[in-house]
């Protein structure tokens, strides 16, 4: 599982934050012993859903540091819906994790 | 020429990817906008994603970021805004090799009011935050000193 998540909920309010474990790298690094640039190999999207329905969806690049780090809010969610945050990469690979929200 | 303590550990990472998840992406979400995510100067990278449409400087988009970074790989920002029905809010840095860096959108329950996450910074700039919102487009920007870049 490459995702870690946490929900808060306040006065109505949720709070997301999220890591998802990801090199990141943006094509440019070069492998210290070979001398290689190291293929580029990116989260491309993030996508955010609560009970089925679309909350938050990102496009991102190589400029988001390694394992991104995302904190977002949801408005008039109820403790106990469920949340689920997909990413998928540049090369295809993809994971998700769903949680209740707290 | 690789240790084969490099080489095990480069193929454990490799399963580590395909046991994620598959090979083939099961869906796409949003179309990855390509060009956009191509573009080094930031102007042509805001035509890209918003056209000719004017974009508005306001003061209702507050940036938090440190006035100065150690180390440009790992920049924490977060985006307040009071502009209501906050539809895409996007991040643009002046100066780096891409210009893009993320666009988040955000429906239904979500809340575009709040966003936080950490980015690279190639140089001393500004960071550009656009908001699509009941202003249409509005932004702001704040300048960070990077004393060691980190977008290679």
């Amino acid at each position: 599982m490459t995702i870690k998540i946490r929900t808060k909920t306040e006065d109505g309010v949720t709070t997301v934050s999220t890591m998802l474990r990801h090199p990141m790298e943006t094509g440019r690094r070069k492998d210290e012993e070979t001398g290689e640039v190291i293929p580029i190999h990116h989260i491309r999207e993030v996508s955010c859903e609560v009970n089925g329905e679309n909350v938050m969806t990102a496009v991102i690049g190589t400029g988001i540091s390694k394992n991104p780090f995302f904190s977002f809010h949801i408005s008039n969610a109820k403790v106990g819906d469920i949340l689920t945050l997909t990413w998928l990469d540049n090369l295809g690979n993809t994971d998700n994790i769903k949680t209740a929200i707290k | 020429m690789k240790t084969r303590r490099q080489f095990l550990s480069t193929v454990l990472a490799g399963v580590a990817f395909v046991k994620a998840g598959l090979l083939f992406p099961i869906k796409v979400f949003a179309e990855w906008p390509e060009t956009a995510f191509s573009i080094e100067n930031p102007d042509e990278a805001m035509a890209e994603l918003f056209g000719d449409r004017a974009i508005k400087e306001t003061d209702k988009i507050i940036i938090e970021m440190p006035s100065g970074a150690e180390n440009g790989a790992i920049v924490p920002i977060t985006i307040k805004t009071d502009l209501k029905n906050v539809k895409t809010i996007s991040l643009i840095a002046e100066k780096n090799p891409v210009a893009l860096l993320a666009q988040f959108s955000f429906s239904g329950i979500g809340n575009g009011e709040y966003l936080r996450t950490r980015i690279k910074l190639a140089k001393s700039s500004n960071v550009i935050v656009v908001v699509e919102a009941d202003c249409e487009l509005c932004t702001t920007k704040k300048y960070i000193e990077v004393l060691k870049g980190g977008c290679d």
